[in-house]
């Protein structure tokens, strides 16, 4: 079919046809499409050949499609404003012009639909345009923004979201503030914002879980006992975010200097931690402290669960106690005689193996 | 290879994000089997640092190339007779007769079904199996199941109709007279069940092919779109859509969701369960 009569058939009664239509029209990739595709969608009704449009506008690499898209931002149905917006996000950069547009101008959800956009695009600007977005007055647009610092992995706007963090008016903006600096904060932000939270006790329980991810990533060890008692007395929902910084803080430092208060609190908390996950974390932080007696006893104990996850957490927190290995090499062995789980004896020998045993 | 020491965090939007793009559903239970897929990716790509591979499975990979990767790590290619027997209830005790009676009403005997991704041919069996138990007026209907796939050897099985133990597991007891004779440790389907499937080759990524297919009433695709990318995945359903005559229905894996990939289709609760029909 050539591209005259495709656009001709974009109005033909039969949905399936005008399906066919945009679809060859999308084929045959000329600008000469565009106008006649993004006028068809507005009036379409049928969702099966909007989708296929917008299918075939995003095979279209001619620019007129980037303002058609936009102006479509501003339309008062949802379903086009949001495949507008996924097409914009998938022309890359070449979007940006029209974006540094959009986020100058008054209509505010116009400026949060742009930061939408931006969330899935790499450009060199993305930095200076995130900048813009952050300082907005509106607090959606602004929060949109930070939620795409934290994506982007961005260092170069800490300042930027620490001030926000340290005095934004709206509490949803803080904390998204605080989220992004789970990211990307750095020892500078880490000690303003323990100088506004001075305690994990008496930090607010909106901020605790991204305060918490900072003190993983850049937390001091004097944190270390204070974690440990929040581990003991916060509620259970709390209890993974904690598990969290720990983690984070042994695969930043090394466990040397965890106090041994952590591991009795672990090896009191793990029988009655009933989330699997939970307690398979447990089990692979507790691999650090194997060569202390009492872990290495409850790590091959564990070896025998009659839970699966248990033996594969077990099974890979020996494989990493690398100084005691040679002994639990003994109970691994014994363990693939008995093991009938095709993923536990995989597990099994992979340890066995990699500790060349 | 160790798995991937995942964050509690981390895990958790690792299975959100799976389930956002595969509609596949991972529970606390998995996090050791996802550590270690994510592991072999993670060593693939050569990234020390599960956020990193995180950031990029969720904010860099806009092609799906990276999530269909690890797709092929998390799901299993396996097929079996009457397998997601929930959804095929479905099919046969609400869907079918739906639709049989509107064919009634409206003075036709006509019935297509599409096994789209059909492989070696069980699943496209199971559907021939269900229609005759319940609909025994069948007989005297113009049907036909066509059943397609990519893979010659597969449809070179669906052909033969001979099934091994694996296949045939969750087959009911009286099923297996009916439909099936004996043949050394296997199964062979009978010749009133094998006469309505017409086997035939196709690739559901040649948009030429696949225009040709029209006019069912019913489709069945079950854990073949979840090896797709996020580009060929909605161009498949678009093409369902059109095959299908209005109020016909479109079965996907029970784990993978239509609306995930086209709003086009109508969901519908049939008894127990959620369907996708095209409009009436």
């Amino acid at each position: 079919m050539d591209l005259q009569e495709a656009i001709r058939m974009l109005s033909n009664p039969d949905e399936c046809e005008r399906i066919y239509a945009a679809e060859d029209i999308g084929l045959a990739g000329q600008g000469e499409g565009v106008g006649p595709l993004f006028e068809r969608v507005v009036e379409e009704r049928s969702q099966a050949v909007r989708e296929a449009i917008f299918r075939a506008l995003a095979q279209i690499s001619d620019h007129a499609v980037i303002p058609r898209a936009a102006e479509l931002l501003s339309s008062d149905d949802s379903g086009l404003r949001n495949q507008a917006l996924e097409l914009l996000q998938s022309r890359g950069s070449a979007v940006v012009p029209e974006l540094r547009r959009l986020l100058s101008i008054d209509d505010h959800d116009l400026r949060k639909f742009a930061v939408d956009v931006l969330s899935r695009i790499e450009t060199p600007e993305i930095e200076e345009l995130l900048e813009i977005a952050l300082g907005d007055s509106d607090v959606n647009v602004a929060i949109t923004a930070l939620e795409n610092v934290r994506h982007c992995h961005t260092a170069a706007l800490r300042q930027a979201v620490l001030g926000r963090a340290l005095c934004g008016e709206h509490p949803m903006l803080v904390l998204a503030a605080m989220e992004a600096l789970g990211r990307i904060g750095d020892a500078e932000c880490y000690r303003r914002i323990r100088e506004k939270f001075p305690t994990l006790e008496t930090t607010p329980s909106l901020y605790l879980r991204p305060a918490l991810k900072l003190v993983g990533s850049n937390g001091k060890n004097g944190d270390l006992l204070e974690l440990q008692s929040l581990l003991a007395n916060c509620e259970s929902s709390l209890r993974p975010a904690v598990l969290d910084a720990l983690r984070n803080f042994i695969a930043r430092d090394g466990a040397a200097d965890v106090p041994d208060a952590w591991w009795h609190e672990m090896l009191a908390a793990l029988p009655e931690t009933t989330a699997d996950a939970e307690r398979y974390q447990m089990l692979m932080l507790l691999g650090h402290f194997g060569h202390f007696e009492p872990v290495y006893e409850t790590l091959i104990a564990y070896l025998e669960s009659p839970v699966k996850v248990d033996r594969l957490g077990a099974i890979e927190a020996l494989s990493r106690s690398r100084n005691r290995f040679e002994y639990a090499g003994c109970a691994l062995r014994s363990r693939l005689r008995l093991e009938s789980e095709p993923e536990v004896k995989q597990a099994l020998e992979d340890a066995l193996q990699a500790n060349r045993l | 290879m160790s798995a991937a020491e995942l964050s509690l965090e981390q895990y958790g939007r690792l299975c959100r994000l799976i389930y956002d793009r595969l509609g596949l559903s991972f529970d606390d239970k998995k996090i050791h089997f996802l550590g270690k897929r994510v592991a072999v990716r993670m060593e693939s790509l050569q990234l020390e640092d599960p956020s990193d591979y995180l950031m990029r499975l969720a904010y860099r990979d806009s092609s799906g190339a990276e999530m269909q990767a690890l797709a092929n790590l998390i799901t299993t290619n396996e097929t079996y007779m009457f397998r997601e027997y929930e959804q095929l209830e479905a099919f046969g005790n609400a869907c079918l007769p739906e639709v049989v009676a509107r064919k009634q009403a409206q003075g036709s005997r006509n019935l297509r079904i599409w096994s789209a991704g059909c492989s070696s041919g069980e699943e496209t069996y199971t559907v021939a199996i269900i229609v005759q138990e319940v609909f025994p007026a069948i007989d005297d209907w113009d049907m036909q199941i066509v059943a397609t796939d990519i893979d010659e050897q597969r449809l070179a099985m669906a052909v033969s109709g001979i099934y091994g133990e694996r296949s045939m597991k969750n087959v009911p007891a009286d099923y297996l007279g009916r439909h099936f004779t004996p043949q050394g440790a296997d199964w062979r389907v009978k010749p009133r069940t094998r006469s309505l499937v017409t086997i035939q080759s196709l690739n559901l990524h040649d948009r030429l092919q696949m225009r040709k297919m029209r006019a069912f009433d019913f489709i069945f695709c079950r854990n073949v779109l979840i090896y797709f990318d996020d580009a060929s995945r909605k161009a498949a359903v678009d093409h369902f859509y059109n095959a299908l005559n209005p109020g016909g229905f479109l079965f996907l894996g029970h784990s993978e969701s239509v609306g995930r990939i086209s709003s086009a289709f109508r969901l519908r609760r049939m008894g127990e369960h959620l369907v996708y029909m095209k409009p009436d």
